[in-house]
C-alpha cells in the first residue's frame, strides 16, 4: 500500500508538489497543535508571537514578490514598489468609504470589492510608473533606473501626503471582530484571513508562473532577455505583465494591511517596502519562492528575536526591542555570508554564471 | 550547503566577513554595556548631534576665558530709542508654524503687559525683534544669536525655541549677559548643564517633569503596581521615558521598558507581550502615528489597562480622529492648546487667525516676566535708559508669577533656571483625558 501511495505521489507533476508540500505542512502543523501535547510546552506568549510573525511574514512576502519578479526580468530594484503597495491600500480605503452602508451586512463583498479595486489601481499605477519612469531608461546604465525608482518612490509618497495635507487617514473597521483559539494563541479573524489570503495569493502566482504561457515567457526573459526576444517573446509586453503581477499582489497586501493597521499615510509604504526588499534579497533576489521564504524569515527573526531577548532577561529585552531591526538584519547578514545568493538563490546564480 | 564548498568558494573572503561581523557585534555590545552602566549620561549623549556639542563647547570655553558675564554688563538705550526684546525662534522650515505662533505669543504677552501696566517703560517704546534660529540646527541658532546680540537696544530675549538650538546658542547670549526665557525648550538637562552664571530660564516644564506627572497619575489615581514604559528611541521619547521609569521604580512599581522605531507600523509583538502581562498602565513616549497605532494594536491584542502618553501624541487630528472610540479614556500629560479667553482675544486683535501650536501661552508669560523685571531694574539717566544686566538676571530669577496673572499657572524658577514645581498646575503642564472625542483637562 505504501509503495502504491508513494508511486502515485511520484507521478504528481513537479509543478504541483511544492504547493502540496506547503499545504501538507500546514495540515500537519495544525494536527500537531490540536491533537498532540507537542505545542503545550511552548508558552502562550510564544505561540502568540508565532501567529504575529506569520501574519507579518505573509505581508512581507506578498510585497517581496514584486521586488523579486521585477529584478528577475530587468535586474533592477523597483524602489517605488512600497508606494505601489501604499496606493493599493488607499484604493481599498476609497472603496471602504464609498460603501459605508454595506459594512454591517455584506462585509465580505466590501472586502472583495476593495481587493479588486486595490489590485486594479496598483496595477494601473505600476504600468504608468513603468512607462514613465523606467522604460525610457531601459538602455541606460543600470544605476540610472535605480535613481529614477528612488525618485518615483519619494514623489509618490510625498504627493499622497500633500493631497491628504499630511493627515493620517482612518480606515473604518469592516472586518468582523472576533478570534479563534489555536493552541493557546488568540488568533483574530483578521489575522487568520491575512495569513490564509497571503498563501492563496502566493499559490495563485506560483501556478501562474509555472503553468501559463505568460508565466513561461516571464521565466524565459528572466533567463536571457535577448534570446527570449529572438524566440519571438514580446519583451516589453512581458515586462509590463511582470510589473502588473507584482503590483496586483502589492495592492492585495495593501488591503490586507489596512484591515489591521487602521491609519494610512503617504509614507506608510516605505518601511514595509524596505523590509520586503530585504526579504527578497535574503530569499535570493529573482527567485519567487525565495521571496516568500525570505518574508517569513525576516518576520520571524524580528518578532521572535526580541521575544527571546525578553525571555533571557527583561532588561536585555528592553534594549533589544530598540534593536529589533538590528537583530533581524544581523541574522540576514549571517545568512548572506554563507549563502551570498540568498537562501534559494543558488540555482539562479549558477545559471547566470 | 557543504563545508567543502564553503572552503572552496573564496573562504578567506567569507572568513574575513564573518570576523568583521563578530568585531562589529563586539563593538555594539560594548557600547550597549556602557549605556547600561551609566544611565545619566544617556540623555546627554543620545540627544545631541556632535556638531551641536562642538559648537556648545567652543562657545562655553570662550565664555569661561572672558568670564565676561560676571563683570559689569550694562545696556544703555539713548533717548527716543526702543527697548528691544529679542525672539530666537524658527521662522522658516518644518518648525516654522511653531516658531511663528510662539513669536506671536510673545507679542501678545507684550500687549497684555502694556494693558496691565503702561505703553512705555520710562519713555521708551517696547519692540520685539525675531531672528530665525532654525530650531535644532546649531549653526543657524548660533548665527541668529550673533545677529541678536549686536541688535541695538537688545535687553533680553524669549527663546531659543528648540533644545538643540538652545544648547548651542545659550553661551553666546550668556557671555553678553542677556537673559533668555524659553517657553518651549523642554529637554531635561538644558538648565543644569548651561554655563554659569545662569542666564537661561524656562517658563515651560522639562521633559522629565512630564514623565514625573504621568508617573504620579499612574500611582496616585490609577494605583498601578505594574507598568509598561515604551519609547520611540528618539531623544524626546527617551528623555520622558527615563524620567517616568525612574519615578515609577522609585515608588516600587514593576516597570517593563520597551522601545520601538519611528516609522514602524506593526506593533503586534509588543502588544502581545503587554496583553499577556496586562499592567494597569502603559505609557508611550513619542509621536504619531506610532502612538495611535500602538493603542490600536494594544486593544486588538486584548490589553485592557490605561493608555498614557505626552504632548508628542496629544493631537486631535492624529490621535483622536482616526478612531475616536478607541482613543476614549486615554490619558495625556501636556495636552496644550486650550488657551484662556483673554489671551485668544488679544491674539485675535493683534495677530489674526487663532494659534494652532501648544506653547503660545508660555511665550506670552515669558515676555511678561521680562518686561516686569526690566521695568523694575531700568534707571533713567537724563533720557538715556540704563539697565544693569546682572541685576536684571537676579530679578528674573526671583520672579514669582502667580496663577490668575500668569496664563500658564504659578511660575517660579529653581536654581538651574528651570520652572519649579511638582504639580501640572505649577509647571504649566495640563493633564487631560480623552472624553467624547476631545481632550478634557483634568
Amino acid at each position: 500500500v505504501v509503495e502504491a501511495v508513494l508511486a502515485r505521489f511520484r507521478a504528481i507533476p513537479e509543478n504541483l508538489k511544492t504547493p502540496l508540500y506547503i499545504i501538507g505542512t500546514f495540515i500537519l502543523a495544525y494536527l500537531l497543535i490540536e491533537y498532540t501535547p507537542l505545542i503545550d510546552p511552548i508558552p502562550p506568549i510564544w505561540q502568540q508571537q508565532i501567529v504575529n510573525a506569520l501574519s507579518l511574514g505573509g505581508l512581507y512576502a506578498l510585497i517581496a514578490i514584486g521586488y523579486t519578479m521585477v529584478y528577475g526580468v530587468l535586474q533592477m530594484i523597483n524602489f517605488a514598489h512600497g508606494e505601489i503597495f501604499m496606493l493599493g491600500a488607499f484604493a481599498g480605503l476609497w472603496v471602504f468609504n464609498q460603501t459605508t452602508d454595506l459594512h454591517d451586512n455584506a462585509a465580505g463583498l466590501v472586502i472583495l470589492m476593495a481587493m479588486i479595486a486595490a489590485m486594479a489601481w496598483s496595477g494601473i499605477c505600476a504600468l504608468a510608473l513603468e512607462r514613465i519612469a523606467y522604460r525610457p531608461l531601459r538602455r541606460a546604465p543600470r544605476l540610472v533606473p535605480l535613481i529614477s525608482a528612488i525618485g518615483a518612490s519619494f514623489f509618490l509618497a510625498q504627493l499622497v501626503n500633500v493631497i491628504l495635507r499630511g493627515r493620517p487617514q482612518p480606515v473604518p473597521r469592516v472586518f468582523p471582530e472576533g478570534s479563534i483559539q489555536i493552541g493557546d494563541a488568540e488568533v483574530d479573524y483578521i489575522r487568520l484571513f491575512l495569513i490564509v489570503m497571503s498563501f492563496v495569493f502566493m499559490l495563485a502566482l506560483f501556478y501562474f508562473i509555472r503553468l501559463t504561457r505568460t508565466g513561461k515567457s516571464i521565466r524565459a526573459i528572466a533567463e536571457d532577455k535577448d534570446v527570449a526576444a529572438l524566440m519571438g517573446i514580446n519583451v516589453d509586453r512581458t515586462i509590463q505583465i511582470t510589473f502588473l503581477l507584482g503590483a496586483i499582489l502589492a495592492g492585495a497586501a495593501g488591503v490586507l494591511y489596512s484591515l489591521f493597521i487602521p491609519t494610512l499615510t503617504g509614507t506608510m509604504g516605505f518601511i514595509p517596502g524596505l523590509k520586503a526588499f530585504t526579504a527578497a534579497v535574503v530569499g535570493g533576489i529573482g527567485n519567487i519562492p525565495g521571496a516568500m521564504v525570505g518574508g517569513y524569515f525576516l518576520a520571524f527573526a524580528e518578532t521572535l528575536g526580541v521575544q527571546a531577548a525578553f525571555e533571557i532577561d527583561p532588561e536585555l529585552g528592553a534594549e533589544a526591542s530598540g534593536y529589533k531591526d538590528a537583530i533581524a538584519f544581523t541574522l540576514l547578514v549571517l545568512v548572506l555570508i554563507f549563502r551570498p545568493y540568498g537562501i534559494f538563490g543558488e540555482e539562479v546564480g549558477k545559471k547566470r554564471a | 550547503m557543504s563545508f567543502t564548498r564553503f572552503l572552496g568558494g573564496g573562504w578567506r573572503v567569507r572568513l574575513l566577513m564573518l570576523l568583521s561581523l563578530v568585531g562589529i557585534l563586539a563593538i555594539v555590545a560594548s557600547a550597549c554595556g556602557d549605556d547600561d552602566d551609566d544611565d545619566d549620561d544617556d540623555d546627554e549623549v543620545a540627544t545631541e548631534e556632535p556638531a551641536d556639542d562642538d559648537a556648545a563647547e567652543t562657545a562655553t570655553e570662550a565664555a569661561a576665558d572672558d568670564d565676561a558675564a560676571t563683570g559689569d554688563l550694562v545696556v544703555r538705550i539713548p533717548a527716543g530709542d526702543p527697548i528691544v526684546i529679542g525672539a530666537s525662534v524658527p521662522l522658516t522650515g518644518p518648525d516654522a508654524a511653531l516658531g511663528i505662533d510662539s513669536r506671536d505669543g510673545a507679542i501678545v504677552g507684550i500687549e497684555q503687559w502694556k494693558l496691565d501696566n503702561e505703553e512705555q517703560i520710562l519713555g521708551h517704546d517696547i519692540e520685539l525683534v525675531a531672528e530665525d534660529d532654525g530650531c535644532s540646527d546649531a549653526a543657524i541658532a548660533t548665527a541668529a544669536a550673533e545677529r541678536l546680540v549686536d541688535q541695538a537696544g537688545l535687553v533680553a530675549l524669549v527663546g531659543p525655541l528648540c533644545s538643540g538650538g538652545a544648547q548651542a546658542a545659550i553661551p553666546i547670549y550668556q557671555e553678553r549677559g542677556f537673559v533668555m526665557i524659553s517657553g518651549s525648550a523642554t529637554r531635561t538637562d538644558l538648565g543644569e548643564t548651561q554655563p554659569e552664571p545662569r542666564f537661561f530660564f524656562r517658563a515651560v516644564f522639562r521633559n522629565a517633569d512630564e514623565g514625573i506627572v504621568q508617573c504620579r497619575y499612574a500611582i496616585d489615581t490609577v494605583g498601578a503596581s505594574a507598568a509598561y514604559v515604551v519609547d520611540d528611541t528618539e531623544p524626546y521619547g527617551e528623555d520622558l521615558a527615563n524620567a517616568a521609569q525612574e519615578c515609577l521604580e522609585g515608588e516600587g512599581v514593576t516597570v517593563t521598558r520597551e522601545k520601538i522605531e519611528r516609522g514602524a507600523t506593526d506593533f503586534s509583538a509588543l502588544a502581545s507581550r503587554a496583553a499577556a502581562d496586562n499592567p494597569e498602565v502603559l505609557i508611550f513616549e513619542g509621536f504619531n502615528p506610532e502612538g495611535q497605532l500602538i493603542l490600536t494594536a494594544l486593544r486588538a491584542a486584548g490589553y485592557e489597562g490605561l493608555f498614557m502618553s505626552g504632548d508628542g501624541v496629544a493631537s486631535v487630528t492624529d490621535f483622536i480622529e482616526p478612531d475616536p472610540e478607541l482613543a476614549e479614556g486615554a490619558y495625556f500629560a501636556g495636552c496644550g492648546g486650550d488657551y484662556p479667553e483673554e489671551l485668544l482675544a488679544l491674539y485675535d486683535e493683534h495677530i489674526g487667525n487663532p494659534p494652532t501650536t501648544p506653547f503660545v501661552a508660555h511665550y506670552a508669560d515669558a515676555a511678561r516676566i521680562l518686561l516686569t523685571a526690566i521695568s523694575e531694574v531700568a534707571v533713567d539717566e537724563g533720557g538715556e535708559l540704563v539697565i544693569d544686566l546682572n541685576e536684571l538676571r537676579d530679578t528674573v530669577a526671583a520672579t514669582e508669577f502667580e496663577t490668575g496673572f500668569s496664563f500658564t499657572g504659578t511660575i517660579r524658577f529653581n536654581e538651574f533656571g528651570d520652572r519649579a514645581g511638582e504639580t501640572g498646575e505649577d509647571l504649566g503642564l495640563p493633564e487631560c483625558l480623552v472624553e467624547g472625542g476631545a481632550f478634557v483637562t483634568l
